[in-house]
């Protein structure tokens, strides 16, 4: 983490814990669950009130190096602050569209970079990141978009699936591969030959299949080099990751605090339904996977603290999200069978961590996709 | 020398003990998965004794190596990874600690110089044959005679009896309070007439434990540990590192490794099949491993462990069985065959790993009484 050389780890726990707090804080006063309920009705706004006020909280630009106004936090700030944002269900794209391109644009050294850092320091809207070319896509070797011609005179072309955000960005930061490997570059999210086609998910999370067209680039377009941009957008596709499992942590701690809620509450047959063995142990079940989950995430979190090691990344994000992913759906299919017949209601809430531990669980790839590239790289030494 | 051991790093403190166990630890016994018997490592014993290091955790001036928490956990590491067989250790991991704390000067200097020394062996008289999971039922009578005690009954699934020359054990000295208040902790010398041991052989063929039926047996009534009546408290008390330690991951480890032998010589990791399920075990071993550490980093930081550390015995034992059984079925009709088999350059007994592993869940109180643990004292779910 770039703040390990002049912060201890004292301080590192501090801030972290203050994070925490005015999450929690934040997230009191947000108006409950009333905004994740919002954000799923069809055609909701965006809520760029929201988005400003955690600009102005430091949360948007909190990766962002402090040269370019950011807060030069690391994974473990972001970790404490999404799993209280989990908890909170709170809708607005906070790691795909502000996390993801700080984190890929802070290993980049450009003008380009820097303009769309301050831009997400000062809570500008979001930035959309466009570079998966299909479902179950986890690497950049795997972009399809193509930028050709020489620089000051280069064309886009291609397509890109699951652009969280792409509706409501004004900039998007585009992977294009050409002849010396992919790039970073930033396009106009309205410019001459930009497609959008929106796709909503089930917790109102917006995205859209991005179609571009022989779309024009500057030369000052270019955020990041061909071979650089891999480099750095492999790495923040990782990290980002670990953020959405810190984020599904807080869904399913929240998920099953209010699921023991209900079975201490709820009476049937003259007693707690909680008192009764078979749904006790199933609860404890529940709560296992939620520790091995914490301990998941705290070995990613030392593993990206502690080098660049693209292997040792892939491996640690990939367990990760397939034990955050599996753990995350396991709980909650279990809170809508522990309470009955209300969960399967609209009106009760449990159904809005239901839809965003599924969803979460399958952004940047879910625990099927992670599991079989785990798998891969763990076994390598095997087939020799 | 002794003086050294918190003072020298942990590097150092590891390497000592490692080159100490793979110089004077034959090879033949490292790594042997089965438990030993008494004659089996009585060398090995007689060397640890020699060294002082049979009783690691106890104080120095018990004859013990006096180590903290921390240097204990690195200790039990190191003779796992080397392999190092258990010497009989009931008097030092369960008795001695008990003694320290509640028993006379006299009995501490009747009983601990014999343990350290590594020439008495305890074994632990707790469960009965209908005082399993419900051990405070138990009905082993001690009844009040004046200078002693005399004793009825039987216990059972009594570890390695047969090689003890002593037996501390929970008696009933009062049947008209509340189950867990009419206990009392007694040593009764195995020779004492009136009594006799028989073996259990177990399904993995070995006698590991043992039934000892006590008929008229007199115990001196100096041999009493505690106040009468307040054994269940004092055996309540014990449960320390061992809570840990029954989390350990080194048995998925150990397991894990014979299926990837087994998997290796048979082309397993070829089909897809075998690698979703043997990724989802090797990922769940990680982070029981991941979880493991948590929980050691608790004690080293000397806090108290909670009632949430059994979900690492829950955990632990339920993926080592799992592995265990995808090894027996990954070997297809070999894996049936009776004893060691070839795979590649390994021996792998699947079979015994299967046996090993079943009463795991079993001992050290059940899986579904650790459920009833965590459902009560960590989700504080209602008794019925």
């Amino acid at each position: 983490m770039m703040t390990d050389d002049t912060v201890g780890a004292d301080d590192r726990a501090e801030i972290a814990a203050l994070i925490r707090d005015s999450a929690e804080g934040y997230i009191a006063g947000a108006g409950g669950l009333a905004r994740a309920r919002a954000a799923m009705a069809p055609a909701a706004p965006f809520n760029g009130a929201a988005w400003s006020d955690m600009a102005a909280l430091g949360w948007n630009g909190m990766l962002a190096p402090e040269a370019a106004g950011g807060g030069g936090l690391g994974l473990a700030e972001a970790v404490a602050l999404h799993e209280q944002l989990g908890r909170g269900l709170i809708p607005e794209p906070l790691a795909m569209c502000a996390h993801l391109p700080a984190l890929a644009l802070r290993r980049c050294d450009s003008p380009a970079a820097r303009a769309m850092l301050a831009d997400i320091v000062a809570g500008a809207a979001p930035v959309a990141v466009a570079w998966q070319p299909d479902a179950g896509a986890l690497s950049v070797e795997s972009v399809a978009l193509k930028v050709e011609g020489e620089i000051g005179r280069q064309r886009l072309s291609g397509a890109a699936a699951f652009v969280v955000g792409a509706g409501v960005a004004e900039t998007l930061l585009v992977a294009a591969r050409s002849a010396n490997g992919v790039g970073l570059y930033r396009v106009g999210a309205s410019a001459q030959g930009v497609r959008r086609m929106p796709q909503r998910l089930v917790d109102g999370t917006e995205t859209a299949t991005v179609l571009f067209d022989d779309v024009a680039l500057e030369a000052d377009d270019r955020a990041a080099a061909p071979g650089d941009g891999a480099l750095a957008l492999e790495r923040a596709l990782e990290e980002t990751r670990v953020i959405l499992a810190a984020e599904l942590l807080g869904v399913m701690r929240e998920t099953l605090d209010r699921t023991l809620d209900y079975l201490r509450a709820r009476k049937q047959f003259g007693r707690a339904i909680g008192s009764y063995q078979a749904l006790q142990h199933r609860a404890v079940d529940l709560y296992v996977q939620i520790e091995l989950t914490v301990a998941a995430l705290g070995v990613a979190v030392d593993q990206m603290a502690a080098g660049e090691d693209p292997k040792g990344a892939a491996l640690a994000a990939s367990a990760l999200k397939a034990r955050a992913g599996d753990a995350a759906a396991l709980v909650a299919r279990e809170a809508i069978q522990m309470h009955g017949a209300i969960a399967y209601t609209q009106e009760y809430d449990i159904g809005l961590f239901v839809v965003r531990a599924l969803t979460t669980g399958a952004l940047l790839g879910n625990a099927a996709t992670h599991r079989g590239r785990y798998a891969r790289l763990a076994t390598q030494s095997f087939d020799a | 020398m002794t003086d050294t051991f918190e003072t020298m790093d942990e590097a150092a403190f590891r390497a000592m003990a490692r080159e100490f166990f793979l110089a004077e630890c034959p090879a033949e016994l490292r790594h042997v998965s089965r438990r030993m018997r008494r004659a089996e490592v009585a060398e090995w014993t007689a060397k640890l004794a020699a060294r002082g290091w049979i009783a690691p955790g106890w104080p120095k001036e018990h004859g013990g190596m006096g180590l903290s928490a921390a240097r204990l956990i690195a200790y039990q590491e190191e003779l796992d990874r080397a392999g190092v067989p258990r010497s009989p250790d009931m008097g030092v991991t369960m008795l001695g600690p008990l003694l320290i704390r509640y028993g006379t000067p006299a009995q501490r200097a009747r009983f601990l110089p014999p343990i350290v020394a590594g020439q008495e062996v305890w074994c632990q008289g707790y469960s009965e044959p209908n005082a399993g999971s419900d051990l405070a039922s138990l009905r082993c009578e001690a009844l009040d005679a004046g200078a002693h005690y005399v004793v009825n009954g039987q216990k059972t699934w009594t570890t390695l009896a047969q090689d003890a020359d002593w037996i501390f054990l929970l008696v009933r000295t009062d049947k008209t309070v509340r189950k867990q208040e009419g206990i009392s902790f007694l040593l009764i010398d195995m020779k004492t007439p009136g009594i006799t041991c028989r073996p259990i052989r177990t399904l993995s063929g070995e006698e590991e434990f043992c039934e000892v039926f006590f008929d008229n047996v007199l115990a001196p009534k100096e041999n009493l540990v505690g106040a009468a009546n307040g054994g269940w408290a004092m055996a309540k008390a014990l449960l320390g590192f061992e809570r840990l330690f029954l989390g350990s991951p080194k048995q998925s480890q150990l397991a894990l490794s014979r299926l990837e032998a087994v998997a290796r010589a048979t082309g397993a990791f070829g089909d897809a099949g075998f690698l979703e399920r043997y990724t989802r075990l090797h990922l769940d071993a990680a982070h029981l491993a991941a979880l493991y550490a948590r929980f050691a980093d608790q004690v080293k930081r000397g806090e108290p462990l909670g009632a949430d550390v059994s979900i690492l015995k829950l955990f632990g034992t339920a993926t080592y069985q799992k592995i265990a059984e995808l090894t027996v079925e990954t070997a297809l009709e070999n894996g049936v065959v009776a004893g060691p088999t070839a795979y590649g350059a390994d021996q792998v007994d699947p079979m015994a790993l299967f046996y090993l592993s079943r009463p795991a869940t079993i001992y050290g109180g059940s899986n579904e009484i650790q459920r009833n643990i965590l459902a009560r004292s960590v989700l504080n779910l209602p008794d019925a």
